[in-house]
């Protein structure tokens, strides 16, 4: 997992779930992770602060795995891309 | 007669919402199908995700209120004081000392004043004002709907504030109820009131994904969220002997209230709460399940929610679901949260009072996970004897409220 928006999309979803990045591979399913609806919403909010990006809800509904989520994020368009984690805001 | 104390009558109506200022205007939408959904104006929502909600349009608060009430009132807390005052002139009752009493007033609120303490919030954060309106707490606090009725009106008697979310009113309704029924008090006014738009609750709404980007539409197969709705409704209840001695109308009869809780997810529905509810509501009112020809559905259009009141009210009622008239009426005044089951206590009885029972409007395709009599776009007369009315919150909060009609006239 070298890929950073790959990196970025599962160091998220680990602080989300509170749990160790290494329990999330690219194919990890939310059903295996205990991904339920909020947790799933929480990621994508995280998600857009960390990539600076607006994820429309039509784009989030069928996300099911790690990988969806990642290639659903590089759907979205140039912006997506850039897989460095933006600054937070203080 | 009940089996635990007094028959119970609601004899009077107050509304306010989308759909109109008083329960005439709002019913008259809603027997026809008419939708109060519509873009938002009260609030910037240049930078929001959705932009259509059920507000209530063309209110001018001048007209209700004077200068320095309103100063107090924050707009939830002015939905309940129109609504308490429409019900009390609609039943006709005199609210003497000795009955103010012996009378309650339960009223519902999720939000409490939150428009009011995000303006607040505006000024104390973005201008620096480093300070807060002096008036702000009395105007947030979730119980100034109720303690501006008790004082307008003169109720002395039990007064309080419920906070279950979406099931707030139904809880509200519910208490009250129980408290005439049990000869606690000899009056109630009860019901809900909420005004969710604000920035800042709009954002942690569209944080939720849940709201649909173009409008209402339970049961229906593209159905794509819920829309926020705002107002207020109370209905003011006494025992049917008290009606019937000083020549009141009744509107029906308000017969069981029945609660549970999930114990499971915060904001995923589950089948066996909500059917417990409804359990739980038959029970109380000593009615039949075959007897309940109408429900109400809490009906938010959401994905996760529909379905699952769908199988609920198929494991209560069995082969009887499918005789049964099931509508959201959210499809037309909004989600109201906190106002809710009070407003859709009021389409209930005057279902049940005039036999005409109101649809779900923008109604499309069936979807086959919620295969009931969803009454689609077009009320439909039927006498019905019996009806349910449903709220399930966020949190797993379910109460389900049963109604009985009355001899119409």
């Amino acid at each position: 997992m070298s890929d950073p928006l790959v990196e970025t999309v599962a160091s998220a979803l680990a602080e989300v779930k509170h749990v160790p990045r290494e329990r999330i591979a690219l194919d990890s399913t939310f059903a295996e992770l205990g991904v339920d609806s909020l947790d799933a919403i929480t990621l994508l909010f995280e998600l857009e602060t960390r990539l600076e990006i607006a994820i429309p809800d039509d784009a989030a509904k069928s996300a099911r795995t790690v990988r969806d989520v990642v290639e659903g994020i590089r759907a979205l368009g140039a912006a997506a891309a850039r897989a460095e984690p933006a600054p937070i805001p203080e | 007669m009940s089996p635990s104390g007094r028959r119970v009558a609601v004899t009077g109506l107050g509304a306010i919402c989308a759909l109109g200022h008083d329960t005439a205007a709002t019913w008259d939408a809603l027997v026809n199908g008419r939708s109060g959904i519509g873009r938002i104006e009260s609030v910037d929502i240049s930078g929001l995700r959705f932009q259509n909600g059920a507000e209530v349009r063309g209110l001018d608060p001048a007209a209700h209120f004077d200068a320095a009430r309103l100063d107090l009132l924050d707009r939830f807390a002015q939905f309940a004081v129109i609504a308490a005052r429409e019900a009390l002139r609609d039943s006709g009752v005199t609210l003497t000392p000795a009955l103010g009493e012996r009378t309650a007033v339960f009223t519902g609120s999720c939000l409490g004043g939150q428009g009011t303490q995000d303006a607040g919030f505006v000024e104390l954060y973005r201008e620096n004002s480093g300070r807060m309106h002096p008036l702000s707490i009395p105007r947030i606090m979730a119980n100034a709907g109720a303690s501006q009725i008790s004082m307008e009106l003169g109720v002395t008697g039990p007064c309080c504030t419920i906070s279950t979310a979406c099931s707030s009113a139904n809880h509200a309704i519910g208490q009250a109820f129980w408290m005439v029924r049990s000869g606690a008090v000899d009056l109630a006014f009860a019901g809900g009131s909420e005004a969710p738009f604000s920035p800042g609750h709009l954002k942690a709404w569209e944080a939720l994904r849940v709201i649909a980007p173009d409008t209402c539409r339970p049961f229906s197969r593209d159905r794509r969220g819920l829309i926020l709705g705002e107002g207020g409704a109370m209905l003011v209840l006494e025992p049917l002997e008290a009606a019937a001695a000083r020549g009141a109308r009744v509107y029906a009869e308000i017969s069981g209230f029945g609660m549970s809780a999930d114990a499971h997810h915060v904001t995923q529905p589950t089948v066996a709460g909500p059917a417990r509810a409804m359990r739980a509501a038959l029970s109380d009112a000593g009615v039949a399940a075959d007897a309940i020809g109408y429900i109400n559905a809490h009906g938010t259009g959401t994905r996760g929610n529909d379905p699952a009141e769908v199988r609920a009210i198929r494991e209560v009622f069995g082969a009887q679901a499918d005789r049964l008239a099931v509508s959201s009426t959210k499809s037309m005044h909004g989600h109201a949260l906190g106002a809710a089951g009070a407003l859709e206590a009021v389409a209930t009885v005057m279902a049940l009072h005039t036999g005409m029972l109101p649809p779900t409007a923008n109604f499309t395709a069936t979807d086959p996970e919620c295969d009931l009599d969803v009454v689609p776009n077009r009320a439909r007369a039927a006498s019905v004897e019996a009806a349910l009315s449903n709220s399930f919150a966020f949190g797993g909060l379910n109460a389900v409220l049963a109604f009985r009609a009355l001899s119409r006239r």
